[in-house]
């Protein structure tokens, strides 16, 4: 039963392999082509905020706070990497309208493609986070490749917020408002440049609510630290993780036939 | 089983104020009133069957449910009620010009329309000099970049 289910998918996926890869490298294009300096800004960018958050905050928060450049590239590695790919992927539905109205095609890969190209940016500030974590003299350890466990989780996360905004996004356009002030909000209650230490143990609990919150203490922990987090905390991303993508897989199967009348 | 078949098949088209709104108008809407959604059928019972080699022909006056017909035979759409099975996969050709991108090359939109109509990555690897050949005047007279 479980065999069949597994071979279900493979066809599935093989099925959709080359489309998605085409779909991939056409959103590339699209993004890069008339940019000069294209995918050196997706790397630039970023290094420029933390540069600025450094500089601005090291005189609040970065005296008491060790290895103050890795806690900070820390929060906005992940928090960016959240807040591109889903901004990125909510309106990947609508922008397909021409091709899904008319053919076939399993409507999760626009959305796929997209959140592919945000993990490659990702993967790529994740190469330069290392570099920056070498001069602020972290030390290196062999939990390092825990990172993968979040990360994944951080993948399934992603697409599965840009599943539920990218469906939303096609019966509701100002969505996209919504989204970018919501995000904008988020970047304050997700402890990016500040420690909770400060905050009671209530409202530290609090923030236990916040996923990218929880991602980005695992981060953390493990970089800076060098301590694995508990059981209980990963079962918690875990759950956070698969909660939201289970909630957008269940609106693109509900709402399936319904997204062509209202693009 | 014939290889397509369309049994009783009768499709409910949407038509109204609903498209390309925001949260904010679709609340005014409501409120005031003024939001509306109609629905018709575009389809009633249609049946037919059809065998390996068979052609059909569907003809009718604009508006008369062709395309949407079409549309729930590909999958892009589901009948209201009735149902449609076939055997084998579908390629849809339905307005030939959609789906193609200004930023590809013409090896790059022939192969993702190819994605798209359900062909694999080596059947358009060998057939693809037999269809840039075929469609060649096509191509001269749109403009592309270089590849």
């Amino acid at each position: 039963m479980i065999k069949e289910k597994i071979d279900q998918y493979r066809e599935k996926i093989q099925k959709n392999q080359f489309l998605f890869e085409e779909l991939v490298k056409r959103d590339f294009k699209a993004r890069y082509s008339r940019t000069t300096i294209g995918m050196f800004w997706s790397i630039l960018n970023p290094l420029l905020q933390l540069l600025i958050m450094r500089l601005v905050f090291t005189h609040f928060f970065g005296n008491n706070t060790p290895h103050y450049t890795t806690y900070l590239f820390s929060g906005m590695l992940v928090f960016n990497y959240f807040s591109e790919s889903t901004s990125e992927g909510m309106t990947s539905l609508v922008s397909n309208a021409a091709i899904f109205t008319k053919i076939n095609v399993p409507k999760y890969l626009f959305l796929f493609s997209k959140n592919a190209q945000s993990l490659i940016n990702f993967l790529l500030i994740l190469v330069v986070y290392f570099i920056f974590c070498l001069f602020d003299h972290v030390t290196f350890t062999w939990k390092f490749l825990l990172l993968i466990y979040p990360i994944i989780l951080l993948v399934v996360f992603n697409i599965g917020t840009g599943l539920v905004l990218s469906a939303i996004y096609v019966f509701f356009r100002d969505m996209r408002y919504f989204w970018s002030i919501f995000t904008m909000l988020l970047t304050y209650v997700s402890a990016i440049f500040y420690q909770i230490d400060s905050f009671p143990d209530r409202i530290q609990k609090i923030f236990y609510i916040n996923p990218i919150y929880l991602y980005i203490r695992y981060f953390r922990k493990i970089v800076i630290s060098g301590e694995i987090p508990q059981l209980s905390y990963h079962l918690l991303m875990l759950a956070e993780a698969v909660l939201v993508f289970s909630l957008g897989a269940f609106m693109y199967r509900k709402y399936n036939m319904k997204f062509l009348y209202y693009v | 089983m014939s290889v397509l078949e369309a049994h009783n098949v009768s499709i409910r088209y949407l038509k109204g104020n609903f498209q390309n709104i925001g949260l904010k108008d679709y609340i005014m809407r409501k409120i005031t009133g003024t939001y509306h959604v109609e629905s018709f059928w575009a389809d009633r019972d249609i049946n037919f069957a059809l065998e390996k080699g068979d052609m059909l022909g569907i003809i009718g006056t604009n508006g008369a449910g062709k395309s949407t017909l079409l549309k729930a035979v590909s999958g892009v759409m589901e009948p209201s009620i009735g149902y449609i099975s076939h055997t084998g996969t579908i390629s849809s050709l339905l307005e030939l010009g959609g789906g193609f991108d200004d930023n590809l090359t013409i090896r790059e939109n022939t192969f993702l329309r190819g994605a798209l109509l359900g062909y694999t990555r080596q059947f358009l690897t060998e057939k693809y000099d037999e269809i840039i050949a075929e469609n060649f005047r096509i191509i001269c007279s749109a403009s592309f970049p270089q590849g």
